[in-house]
């Protein structure tokens, strides 16, 4: 069985984003998934009859407009309905809302507090500007900066142009946030607790530090350049879950030829005198190709699928350091109706259909973390609630909702590993702060059901649970992500390639880290035929 | 009139008033307090007991030493044990901090920072021809440790000392080490990402844990700069109180003590961001943005120092006569110290505080008097706010009487410098012993703040010349190319 220029391991999104693009160029492409289904953790999961559950991720935000246009994703399926608010209910009983339209989220931030309501205007015009600029970085390879490559050079010289294109402001901004923590820069902005509450979740999602730590300034640009139809920041469901989106790369992918087998586990990249030649299947099936590239993470390509006689001991090290500490899980329900939160006021009902964000300040998200950090969980955990049924109506019976919160912290670091009772528990826990805000929610529930990070491992092939493939950590960003020196996608393996999210620029349904490995290998295609 | 008038005498202050003296300007150092030095001094904390009050290394760059022919004693760097519990034992440890078998991208980050701190600060990303030059030049140092260590460089400043003890696997001496010398002076955890660099700016300017005591004291240092200075005709002039810098139509003309008023044509500051615009110079003067900028230094300082007057020698279990030259570091692990900094984020002293003690008296006698020793003591995580001086020097006395058993007897005198102590003492911000925190987001071309670069502020013919600018610190570097910057631009 040869004849294929390209095997993908892993049908995640994307490894069909890369998948799409390389037979788009009239490559010949099979991808290899573990699982009955695709999508990895892109996936939308029937758990409890007729209940669709958002068992990974739940959100597209930084998803690269490129991706949807050249794949004609909406031809394909993909609908994307954009979330219209987030609610933060208080524990006064109060709420604060924040929505897309500008004018009415200053008027919201202004009942708070009329100082914050001042600068929000030149808060968001500086984020704005800034997440611009960074953009064009998301859709290139990291160039090495110790290389002589031409192709560095350039890269690097363009780099050095924005650079100097940029405002002074504007570069000294973007480098304290680069290094500080998400509390300290929006405390030189804002006042409000609330405010700040919301804000600083930014900075944590999918991170094991507090918003009061260095490190989260950084997390929250990266969820600052989200873009959905050209808004920015937005966010947004696909009707039928995030599921439907990998439905909708797949169906690209396969009309541009592109053939996928599920339930087909990769036991063994095939390596012959240094060069990656196919891959062995742990059902004994051998399958050969010009390049194989792994949309795993990197700690799964390189210490389970490929054998460590093949790579330096120091690109083993470098490996193994490469840190995917998680500290999220998440939750779904099943509700018999729709849960009542006690501070949404009437007329403002709407607010439902949005994001339910409890994050009620900075302290309140420190102190998650503070509980969680030396191998416990959040006692009161901070949560984003979505109910998709209210946006999407086919995503439960009629009458009835599902509810998907993403948790922090319940983390991989867990003292003693996480077990049956301890999953059970922790759920009680996240269930009890839920009925705080909405004391009803609990007569509601038909179902629930929890991932939590050693349950994600599991499931989606993603080391120690991590839903980014690997932290966010400026020691492991950009020409240093997710090792030093492969950064462009490559590895030390001759035409073993990834395409994960632990590639450049990262984590959350981006397709970018497809897209670009496909970029880039099909340029090495091309040279290969010069 | 005056070619400069230098507001404030630390090292930074008097070298760069020895750097424009020897330019032939005419040069005037005003302090206010009645001591030269602010920080970098000694006082007598009790008859014939002498203490180095605000930091216990502060040693003066090489280069600025031997350009101004000084020649200052000091002891061999200092030697770091610690002594505390790690994780899950219940027994008490003592060990060494091996320096020497951290990765060599600690020895190359610690060069390249030395490299850096003697550079100007170019205004990024938009640089002058000699700012690019001194750039490119540190450029081609990391480019020349070679593709690999370059790499490993970098990557470590933006990691935090508990991540790369676990990704070392560091035994608990270094943990603990590494950890407490990259919190020191921030208002941070071990956890948090990008606190390794502290670490490294700390070895670089060759004060950290491990920074060599100076032998007479830290006021030596200052008493030979001032020396200095007046040899090459500067005068100075201390006592004065309160000083005001007059500004007229966004241009600084002189400074005023009381009635007196004394012109000169560049004025340079030794105060901090904060009280440069803030006592020096009213607010008004600047425009909003400024004013914003000016506010958003930090400035938490959290370190206090106790100084302890004893009848003999202190005896810690385990600790050996060598390592008395030596810095001990008095901690549990990695853990316990992020959660002493959880208290005091929240605004409590913690329970234990990691603390670091020198016995000054032991490698210099002169400290002391005759068979009775000085300890230096540096305690973490003392919230910036933090009034009850008895509660830290409990704590302290419980925590010395820990490892020294019946140490309390000997004690004749204890004095304690709180945060608020040292910023009423050296008018430092928040107590913050240099001029800001010292975090990579206040480093490099973001200190003093944003916009203030080379020493440069936005009033005309104002400079800062302190700690508060790059590099941090009191090798009198930050005054040094201030100074430079100052006559380049006359």
């Amino acid at each position: 069985m040869s004849g294929y220029d390209a095997i993908v391991i892993g049908a995640g999104h994307n490894g069909l984003v890369h998948a799409a693009y390389l037979a788009r160029a009239g490559k010949k492409v099979l991808v290899l998934e573990r699982r009955p289904v695709v999508g990895g953790a892109t996936i939308t999961e029937e758990i409890f009859p007729g209940f669709k559950f958002l068992t990974g991720s739940y959100l597209i935000s930084l998803l690269r407009p490129e991706v949807i246009r050249e794949l004609s994703l909406a031809k394909h399926g993909l609908e994307l309905m954009p979330l219209e608010s987030t609610l933060v209910p208080l524990q006064s009983g109060d709420y604060f809302a924040d929505w897309p339209d500008h004018d009415m989220t200053r008027e919201e931030i202004a009942r708070h507090n009329r100082r914050d309501a001042d600068i929000y205007p030149e808060y968001a015009a500086t984020m704005k500007r800034i997440a611009l600029w960074v953009k064009p970085l998301l859709d290139i390879a990291p160039p090495n900066p110790a290389s002589n490559d031409p192709r560095d050079k350039m890269a690097m010289a363009m780099i050095a142009e924005r650079l100097r294109a940029m405002s002074k402001s504007d570069f000294d901004l973007l480098c304290r946030l680069l290094t500080t923590s998400a509390a300290d820069f929006l405390d030189e902005w804002f006042e409000g607790e609330a405010l700040k509450g919301t804000k600083c979740t930014s900075g944590i999602i999918g991170t094991f530090l507090g918003p009061r730590s260095a490190g989260t300034g950084y997390v929250l640009l990266h969820h600052y350049l989200g873009e959905i139809d050209g808004v920015f920041r937005a966010w947004a469901f696909p009707r039928g879950g995030t599921g439907a989106f990998a439905q909708a790369v797949y169906s690209a992918a396969r009309s541009f030829g592109v053939e996928v087998r599920t339930n087909a586990a990769v036991k063994q990249v095939i390596i012959k005198d240094g060069v990656a030649k196919g891959v062995a299947l742990e059902n004994g099936d051998e399958f050969y190709a010009r390049r194989i590239i792994s949309n795993a993470d990197a700690k799964v390509t390189f210490l389970n699928l490929v054998d460590k006689k093949e790579l330096s001991p120091d690109f083993v090290n470098d490996i193994r350091r490469f840190r995917t500490t998680s500290a999220a899980c998440k939750v779904n329900l099943a509700l018999d109706g729709l849960p009542t939160f006690t501070s949404i006021p009437k007329g403002k009902e709407a607010l439902y259909r949005g994001s339910i964000e409890i994050a009620p300040s900075i302290d309140y998200v420190e102190k998650a973390y503070d509980d969680a950090k030396y191998g416990g969980w959040s006692t009161r955990p901070f949560m984003d609630a979505l109910i998709p049924s209210l946006l999407d109506p086919g995503m439960a019976p009629p009458g009835k909702h599902v509810m998907s919160l993403f948790v922090q912290y319940a983390s991989s670091e867990l003292e003693g590993g996480w077990n049956a009772e301890k999953r059970a528990t922790f759920l009680d826990i996240v269930i009890d702060t839920l009925s705080q805000y909405s004391p009803d929610i609990k007569s509601k529930i038909l179902f629930k059901h929890i991932n939590t990070p050693d349950e994600l491992e599991r499931q989606f092939a993603l080391s120690s649970g991590n839903i980014f493939q690997g932290e966010l950590a400026l020691h492991q960003l950009f020409f240093l992500k997710p090792v030093p020196t492969f950064a462009h996608y490559k590895s030390p393996i001759k035409h073993l390639w990834m395409c994960g999210a632990s590639t450049h620029p990262g984590g959350c349904i981006t397709g970018a880290p497809g897209r670009n490995a496909a970029m880039s290998l099909l340029r090495d295609f091309q040279e290969e035929s010069a | 009139m005056h070619d400069v008038i230098i507001v404030g005498s630390s090292p930074n202050a008097l070298a760069a008033a020895a750097r424009l003296l020897a330019a032939k300007k005419r040069v005037l150092v005003l302090e206010p307090s009645d001591h030269l030095g602010g920080p970098v001094s000694s006082h007598e904390f009790h008859p014939g007991f002498w203490a180095d009050t605000a930091l216990s290394s502060a040693p003066l760059h090489p280069m600025i030493e031997q350009e101004l022919g000084l020649s200052i004693a000091v002891l061999p760097r200092r030697t770091v044990t610690v002594i505390g519990k790690a994780h899950n034992a219940s027994e008490v440890s003592v060990g060494r901090f091996q320096k020497a078998v951290l990765p060599a991208a600690f020895r190359n980050g610690t060069a390249l920072l030395q490299a850096l701190h003697a550079s100007p600060v170019g205004d990024l990303p938009n640089m002058t021809g000699s700012e690019a030059e001194a750039l490119s030049m540190i450029g081609a140092q990391l480019l020349g440790l070679g593709e690999r260590e370059m790499m490993e460089v970098l990557r470590l400043g933006f990691m935090s000392a508990r991540e790369l003890s676990l990704e070392l696997n560091l035994p608990f001496a270094d943990r603990v080490a590494l950890s407490i010398g990259s919190v020191y002076g921030l208002n941070e955890g071990p956890f948090a990402r990008t606190n390794v660099w502290n670490y490294l700016v700390h070895e670089a300017l060759n004060d950290g844990l491990s920074g060599p005591q100076v032998v007479g004291g830290l006021g030596r240092i200052t008493a030979l700069l001032a020396d200095k200075v007046r040899s090459l005709g500067g005068e100075i002039e201390m006592g004065l109180g309160p000083l005001a810098v007059d500004v007229d139509a966004g241009s600084a003309w002189g400074v005023s003590a009381g009635d007196r008023t004394v012109e000169a044509k560049r004025i340079a500051s030794d105060l901090d961001v904060q009280r440069t615009f803030g006592q020096l110079i009213p607010p008004y003067h600047l425009e909003p943005e400024c004013l914003r900028r000016v506010r958003q230094v930090r400035y938490r300082g959290n370190v206090a120092r106790v100084f302890i007057a004893l009848r003999k020698q202190p005896e810690f279990a385990g600790v050996g006569e060598e390592d008395l030259l030596g810095t001990l570091v008095i901690a549990n692990d990695v853990e316990s110290i992020e959660r002493a900094w959880d208290e005091a984020k929240r605004g409590n002293l913690p329970a234990d505080p990691p603390i670091f003690v020198t016995l000054p008296s032991r490698g210099d006698p002169s400290r002391a008097p005759t068979g009775a020793h000085v300890l230096a003591v540096t305690v973490l995580y003392v919230p910036s706010g933090w009034t009850d001086r008895s509660r830290v020097k409990e704590a302290v006395l419980r925590l010395l009487g820990e490892h020294a058993p019946g140490i309390e007897q000997w004690v004749d005198h204890v004095e304690v410098n709180l945060p608020v102590d040292l910023e009423e003492r050296f008018s430092l911000t928040g107590g913050q012993l240099y001029g800001g925190e010292t975090n990579l987001s206040q480093s490099f071309f973001l200190r003093s703040m944003p916009g203030c670069r080379g020493g440069c502020t936005p009033i005309e013919n104002l400079y800062l010349c302190g700690s508060t600018g790059h590099p941090p610190g009191y090798s009198g570097m930050s005054g040094w190319l201030s100074a430079g910057n100052l006559l380049a631009t006359a």
